[in-house]
């Protein structure tokens, strides 16, 4: 199912949040690119940090944005001794949350440990409207 | 109870096993390998590591042992050991890392490992020695997401590396399908030799506690009828890093009970060093009931990755109870250590 993002063209920069709980460990890129072409307008990597999150402010314009997709993968391992948890893509514009359908939320269970060099990939991506 | 013992040993082996496959050949495993690995508890109160001082430190979160001996008895024999979290089976977990290095009660929960062990009885082949030992880590400061010296640094290494690791798809005319897996490889070898040459040289301490029963089962049967030789084990274990001229000191004060047994205390200090190929250490021992010193020279190396050659050097006046050779005594085994998460 497409998962939609509506945003307002003049209702300032979009933001691109990574969320991931249970002391876990992600690392993320993503791709802005033209819906029909597959053309890539932007493209910008984040990590969390020891909070479990981390944000990137989109450089391009949300009325530029609709109708472009912003596609993401997210590699997540586990630093201590937990192996499960959720890792989340929240969208927002001017503190407002997007509500995406469906919500960009994965459980993650059996995450290999990052002292083993493995790392669980979740890919998605969403369309702004 | 026999089954019940014996089916969660094999579950949790088989799991341990199939998950390694996808975790093999990887580089930066010796580094947390090499950090710590202290003598799984169940193992300890069983007298089958040559080590009578172990480690206070660092838990894996999930470790199985094999061991033997078979140079010694000439058979294979061998001893299963499988160290697990308690923790995290009944559901506990961290909101972040942050918690995990702030909050030492849910860090010690998670520090906790619950160890089973199995060996056939050396005297009585029939029957088969079983343990269950809880180690309990109190304190550990070269913990590498409970030092504020590595914390940050290596928690932003490993999200960098996975995060230039990832790459999104494009799909022209299409939103990417939400997938989540397989495992795959990152390259964290880099960010662990960092955090882990950081800390090898700053002094620190440690520290566990530690419970063990051991029991005979007789002919193999694991029924209150059939257990023998019960015996009870609790130890206080402090390690100090980088003590002298980059060895560990460790101490260890334990005592062991038992229907059949007189009430025994020890006291242990080892000098122990650890590097990436092998460990080696020396230990005198105090016994309080015999008033006797024991001594050793310890060697562990690594023969190729997760296995090991344990071989001690001294004098041991007893083993499991049993009178050894006073003076000069050679013991050793294979350990071949898997951990997967």
């Amino acid at each position: 199912m497409a998962r939609n993002c509506n945003i307002s063209a003049d209702n300032g920069p979009v933001q691109v949040t990574l969320i991931v709980n249970n002391a876990l460990i992600s690392g993320a890129d993503f791709k802005i690119y033209e819906f029909s072409s597959g053309t890539v307008n932007e493209t910008f990597k984040l990590n969390t940090d020891t909070s479990g999150t981390a944000s990137y402010t989109v450089t391009l314009s949300a009325s530029i944005l609709i109708g472009q997709v912003l596609s993401w993968q997210i590699l997540t391992c586990a630093p201590v001794v937990t192996n499960s948890g959720i890792v989340k893509v929240q969208i927002s514009q001017n503190g407002l949350l997007c509500a995406t359908t469906p919500e960009a939320s994965y459980t993650l269970t059996s995450v290999p440990a990052c002292s083993a060099d493995q790392s669980v990939p979740v890919q998605g991506g969403l369309l702004f409207n | 109870m026999k089954r019940l013992l014996l089916s969660g040993l094999i579950i949790l082996l088989a799991r341990t096993a199939f998950c390694q496959s996808a975790a093999s050949d990887t580089n930066a495993y010796k580094y947390i390998l090499d950090y710590q690995v202290p003598t799984s508890p169940a193992f300890s109160i069983l007298d089958i590591s040559p080590q009578q001082v172990t480690r206070a430190g660092a838990v894996k979160p999930l470790v199985a042992n094999l061991f033997s001996n078979f140079l010694q008895t000439q058979k294979l024999d061998p001893g299963i050991a499988v160290d697990f979290s308690p923790f995290l089976l009944l559901g506990g977990g961290f909101k972040d890392l942050n918690e995990y290095k702030q909050s030492a009660e849910k860090r010690i929960l998670a520090n906790t490992l619950f160890s089973l062990a199995t060996i056939k009885n050396q005297s009585d082949s029939s029957s088969t020695d079983i343990a269950l030992g809880l180690r309990i880590t109190l304190f550990d400061s070269h913990d590498l997401f409970s030092n504020s010296a590595t914390l940050n640094e290596i928690t932003n290494s490993i999200g960098t590396s996975l995060a230039n690791r990832a790459s999104a798809v494009v799909v022209p005319g299409g939103i990417p399908d939400d997938v989540i897996g397989p495992s795959q490889a990152v390259g964290l070898q880099e960010a662990y030799t960092a955090a882990y040459n950081k800390l090898k040289n700053i002094p620190g301490y440690a520290a566990s506690a530690g419970f063990g029963y051991r029991a005979t089962a007789r002919n193999s049967v694991v029924e209150p009828d059939s257990l023998l030789n019960e015996q009870y084990k609790v130890w206080l274990s402090v390690s100090r890093y980088k003590f002298f001229q980059g060895a560990d000191l460790l101490t260890i004060l334990q005592g062991k009970f038992g229907k059949s047994i007189k009430p025994e205390w020890i006291l242990g200090f080892a000098l122990a060093s650890q590097n990436k190929s092998n460990n080696m250490g020396a230990e005198a021992v105090y016994n309080f009931l015999t008033h006797e010193w024991d001594y050793s020279a310890n060697f562990e190396l690594k023969l190729i990755d997760k296995v090991s050659y344990v071989v001690s050097l001294g004098k041991r006046s007893s083993i499991n109870g049993v009178e050894t050779a006073r003076y000069f005594t050679i013991n050793s085994n294979l350990r071949l250590n898997l951990f997967s998460k």
